[in-house]
């Protein structure tokens, strides 16, 4: 996966996402903007590009703190036909945010494919009911953003999803609490036992991406 | 039924200022109250024992300024020679200018605690999800027993978590139980403009912003800053001015 379509729909959506981000939220606009540079498509391409040698066609997918979810939910949706994806967001600004770059996936009630939530999971309680029941696969792009996954799929699952992480040992910003020297370490940390992929990249900007994806 | 005036002291560092504090106590509440100093070596009559049962998941490297001692005291029933329903928090950096006898005759339909009024709200929210740019400040808590025992027990189930996560206790707050977004409709109430100032950061943004100016015509000047200075600024002003 080296690119993504920019189809009529996709323009549309992330054109009017930019505009109600100037529009209703202009604080986030330069956090937006950073969102959209070339490592932060390098790595979520690379995450559809080995994601797909595993797997496709994932029927509810959970994905921790993934931000304004264009990209990804490109790649989940558009890319490897997940059925539903929810993101679940502590900021509501990226939960309202995401919902405009992902319009096209957002019908009905029941069609949406795409859901986003202002939610703590490591505190909260409501995935399985907000994920429609099982979640076969879990995404977090952010690890190095938060407490370790261990935590978290202990608290939701008594069998673990496939999980997909990413992370880094760059450690200069101050809300990189959680950075790792290997995507080993983000495998221990996650409690991963069956690696399926073990990988790291070194991004345009110069930073170390680790990602992994096991159970 | 007396008010209880509280506030926390650990180590030895801030000790004299616990007596300060209930000087300017005596000077600026006019209401009869019981003052509580919750310490780790409790010495004066007015001194009760602090718990320790969250110390095991604290990291002292990581959150240098996570004050989690404090929020022991929103569990009451920790401390039983507590008596009484009417609690106000004071941190010990603080210099009180006029009565604080207001503070007792808020609404309490909900718990009160400072907003920082020199904070800009949308540097705040931008900076929301990186745990930085808090707009609340833990210094003056005001609460009715039992109303904040559910921020006590969320940390109790969630001290490894949260100890980890947050920052800073007044970023736990925003987080957990202040709505930036609406002010009025979070868990915590903002305490209304011109009350409380911040010595070292200002007063309203964005058109009183200037730093280490005396507002006689406010309630409490905090001096939250992480310089080591703090205290020696305070002892300044405070002998200037004839606070104590």
């Amino acid at each position: 996966m080296d690119y993504i379509k920019l189809t009529p729909k996709i323009s549309h959506d992330w054109s009017r996402g930019t505009h109600y981000v100037t529009k209703e939220i202009p604080w986030a606009a330069e956090r937006v903007k950073f969102s959209m540079n070339h490592s932060q498509l390098q790595s979520k391409l690379w995450l559809g590009s080995e994601l797909k040698k595993i797997g496709d066609s994932f029927n509810s997918v959970a994905v921790i703190g993934g931000w304004y979810m264009h990209f990804l939910g490109y790649i989940l949706i558009d890319e490897l036909n997940c059925k539903l994806v929810c993101n679940y967001e502590i900021d509501r600004d990226a939960v309202l945010i995401s919902k405009k770059f992902n319009a096209r996936l957002t019908g009905s009630k029941l069609a949406s494919k795409y859901k986003s939530y202002e939610a703590n999971l490591f505190m909260s309680d409501f995935l399985r009911e907000r994920n429609r029941g099982e979640v076969d696969l879990l995404v977090n792009t952010s690890c190095e953003h938060m407490y370790h996954m261990k935590y978290l799929l202990d608290k939701h699952f008594d069998n673990k999803p496939l999980c997909v992480l990413q992370s880094t040992d760059y450690e200069d910003y101050d809300d990189h609490v959680n950075c790792v020297s290997s995507p080993d370490e983000l495998a221990e940390q996650a409690g991963l036992v069956d690696l399926y992929y073990s990988g790291t990249k070194v991004l345009e900007n110069g930073m170390n991406r680790f990602m992994v994806i096991g159970k | 039924m007396k008010k209880n005036i509280l506030c926390v002291s650990w180590g030895n560092k801030y000790k004299d200022y616990v007596e300060k504090l209930k000087t300017q106590l005596d000077k600026h509440c006019s209401y009869d109250f019981n003052f509580y100093c919750l310490t780790d070596n409790p010495q004066n009559k007015y001194d009760i024992q602090l718990p320790t049962h969250w110390d095991k998941h604290f990291i002292p490297k990581k959150n240098a300024f996570w004050a989690y001692r404090k929020c022991y005291m929103f569990y009451e029933d920790l401390f039983p020679s507590i008596e009484g329903d009417e609690f106000l928090f004071l941190d010990l950096d603080i210099l009180i200018h006029n009565s604080i006898d207001s503070l007792f005759e808020l609404d309490m339909k909900k718990p009160w605690i400072v907003r920082g009024w020199w904070n800009n709200i949308e540097n705040c929210k931008k900076n929301f999800s990186k745990f930085s740019s808090t707009p609340l400040n833990s210094s003056v808590i005001r609460w009715n027993r039992g109303q904040l025992k559910k921020i006590y027990n969320e940390i109790n189930q969630n001290s490894e978590f949260i100890f980890f996560t947050y920052p800073t206790i007044d970023n736990y707050f925003n987080h957990r139980w202040y709505n930036i977004h609406d002010e009025e409709s979070g868990f915590l109430n903002p305490l209304p403009k011109k009350i409380v100032y911040s010595w070292y950061k200002g007063n309203m943004y964005p058109n009183d912003m200037q730093e280490k100016v005396l507002r006689k015509d406010h309630m409490i000047c905090l001096f939250n800053n992480s310089t080591k200075d703090v205290y020696e600024h305070m002892h300044e002003i405070s002998e200037l001015n004839g606070l104590y």
